[in-house]
């Protein structure tokens, strides 16, 4: 009979426990330097540099993360080894969906796991959708270069929101670079043996071989620390140390506000969003029968700036909430989450 | 055991379970991965609603050029006991809904828009209907 209180107890305890989901949405530009540090990195961080969309429902209480979808569009390779954007080793055995759209028109889902690859470091150039083949254009852009990746059903503390949208992004991706055999993964990130760079969405680039800093900082300018304190940026080169806070704040206040500065910047070039980033997640709606991608939720902006009209999440709260959401969500495939207009070119 | 025990026995037993089954249809409904998804918590804080710039301490290889902003949702939680979600539409993305358990404070940090500060906070019911909103 104890033994029947204790669990009466413990089941109490467990169903009062604290937990509301949590949805939300980012994007951004996430960028690696395919070489570890100890290999001599030029920290231009124009290797591998890819635009993303990241939708998730994750636990308020412990931040973890439950379900996601994730675009990737590469905007800039220019490396020289051979690279493979993989799905982060640390993501272990938990199965998740690549999405993909095929030269004939149809689409896969493929289970896929931590480790495996989602594109070959060939296909990250935007101009190599363009030529050879049978071309597949969605609207003005290219679809086989956008990568969709979804997990659900994921439950896992590993990848874990309170701990911040970057970390996120890079337990999730990783680059192997099968030139030299290194996997710059969040792992190495975090041992400091590594580098990625996150930053705003439409960002500039460095120049090849232009240390970021080099490339993006007028030294002269001043911005605000957390603290209110007025911070010199020439005071704030990483090279001269490690960032402290209040270098890290100016700096990034600094370029997320002025991009246009920036960009005009002879050490930087710059990207043009592509139209398959612009237009975030486009989440066909079930209809009861079928998924309808005429009628869909956008998880994200439309706009073709970070001054746009913003996301809209009581749609992120839809789409997660749609009757029989359960069931349904494997059933997508990549057009369900992106837009795919192709033509078959003549033969 | 008597038999008399015995029956008490299976009356406490009944009587345990029933209150078991009782309490899992109460707390029904849609939730995180088809599971039971609760009512945020009341907090008790009460706090202003200032917003300030917060440095995300990175990892030592990972490079952030991106910049946020601290909500501090105290109030408008506790005003919308009831929520299930909390969501932001901010100009420009909604990154962390961080959660203190110790205070109770859930707290949204929101990477910068340089265009526009504000941030429309919305909570949501269980049933996915909003509930309240306020702008910070």
């Amino acid at each position: 009979m104890k033994y029947l209180v204790v669990l009466l107890i413990t089941f109490f305890v467990i169903q009062h426990s604290k937990l509301f989901a949590a949805s939300s949405y980012a994007r951004g530009e996430f960028c690696f330097e395919d070489r570890l540090v100890s290999r001599s990195t030029d920290d231009d961080f124009n290797e591998a540099c890819m635009q993303y969309h990241l939708a998730s429902l994750w636990a308020g209480s412990d931040g973890t993360v439950y379900e996601f979808v994730l675009t990737l569009t590469p905007i800039q390779s220019g490396h020289y080894d051979q690279i493979q954007l993989i799905l982060n080793p640390g993501l272990g055995s938990k199965p998740m969906f690549r999405m993909d759209l095929n030269e004939d028109g149809t689409e896969t889902n493929t289970i896929v796991y931590g480790g495996d690859t989602l594109v070959d470091g060939s296909k990250m150039q935007r101009s190599s959708c363009f030529g050879g083949g049978i071309p597949l254009f969605p609207d003005h852009d290219c679809p086989t270069n956008t990568v969709v990746v979804a997990g659900f059903g994921m439950g896992t503390t590993y990848l874990n929101m309170s701990e911040g949208m970057e970390t996120t992004i890079s337990k999730l991706i990783a680059l192997k670079n099968i030139t030299t055999g290194d996997t710059i993964d969040y792992t190495s990130v975090e041992a400091g043996i590594a580098k990625v760079m996150h930053k705003p969405l439409d960002s500039a680039i460095p120049g090849e071989k232009i240390h970021w800093y080099d490339a993006f900082v007028d030294t002269s300018a001043t911005e605000l620390d957390g603290n209110g304190q007025s911070v010199t940026l020439g005071d704030c080169d990483p090279r001269a140390g490690e960032l402290n806070a209040s270098c890290g704040d100016a700096l990034s206040t600094y370029v997320t506000s002025k991009q246009t500065n920036i960009k005009n910047r002879a050490g930087a070039t710059h990207t043009a969003m592509t139209n398959s980033a612009n237009t975030g997640l486009q989440v066909a709606q079930h209809n009861g029968t079928s998924f309808d991608r005429g009628s869909t939720w956008t998880l994200g902006s439309g706009s073709t700036s970070n001054s746009g009209s913003g996301s809209s999440d009581s749609e992120l709260v839809s789409y997660f909430g749609e009757t029989n959401h359960s069931t349904i969500r494997t059933q997508r495939t990549k057009c369900d989450y992106v837009r795919c207009y192709w033509y078959k070119a003549s033969p | 055991m008597t038999s008399e025990k015995k029956n008490l026995e299976c009356v406490n037993f009944l009587l345990l379970l029933s209150v078991v089954l009782i309490n899992a249809c109460v707390q029904g409904g849609a939730g995180l991965d088809g599971g039971t998804q609760k009512s945020a918590p009341v907090v008790k804080a009460n706090q202003d609603n200032q917003k300030k710039k917060v440095f995300v301490k990175p990892a030592t290889g990972m490079i952030v050029l991106n910049s946020y902003s601290e909500i501090n949702l105290s109030n408008f939680v506790r005003e919308n006991p009831d929520a299930a979600y909390f969501s932001v539409n901010s100009e420009n993305m909604v990154v962390v809904l961080d959660y203190d358990e110790a205070s109770e404070n859930p707290i949204v940090k929101v990477m910068n828009n340089p265009d526009s500060k504000k941030h429309l906070v919305i909570a949501y019911g269980a049933d996915g209907n909003k509930i309240g909103s306020q702008e910070f």
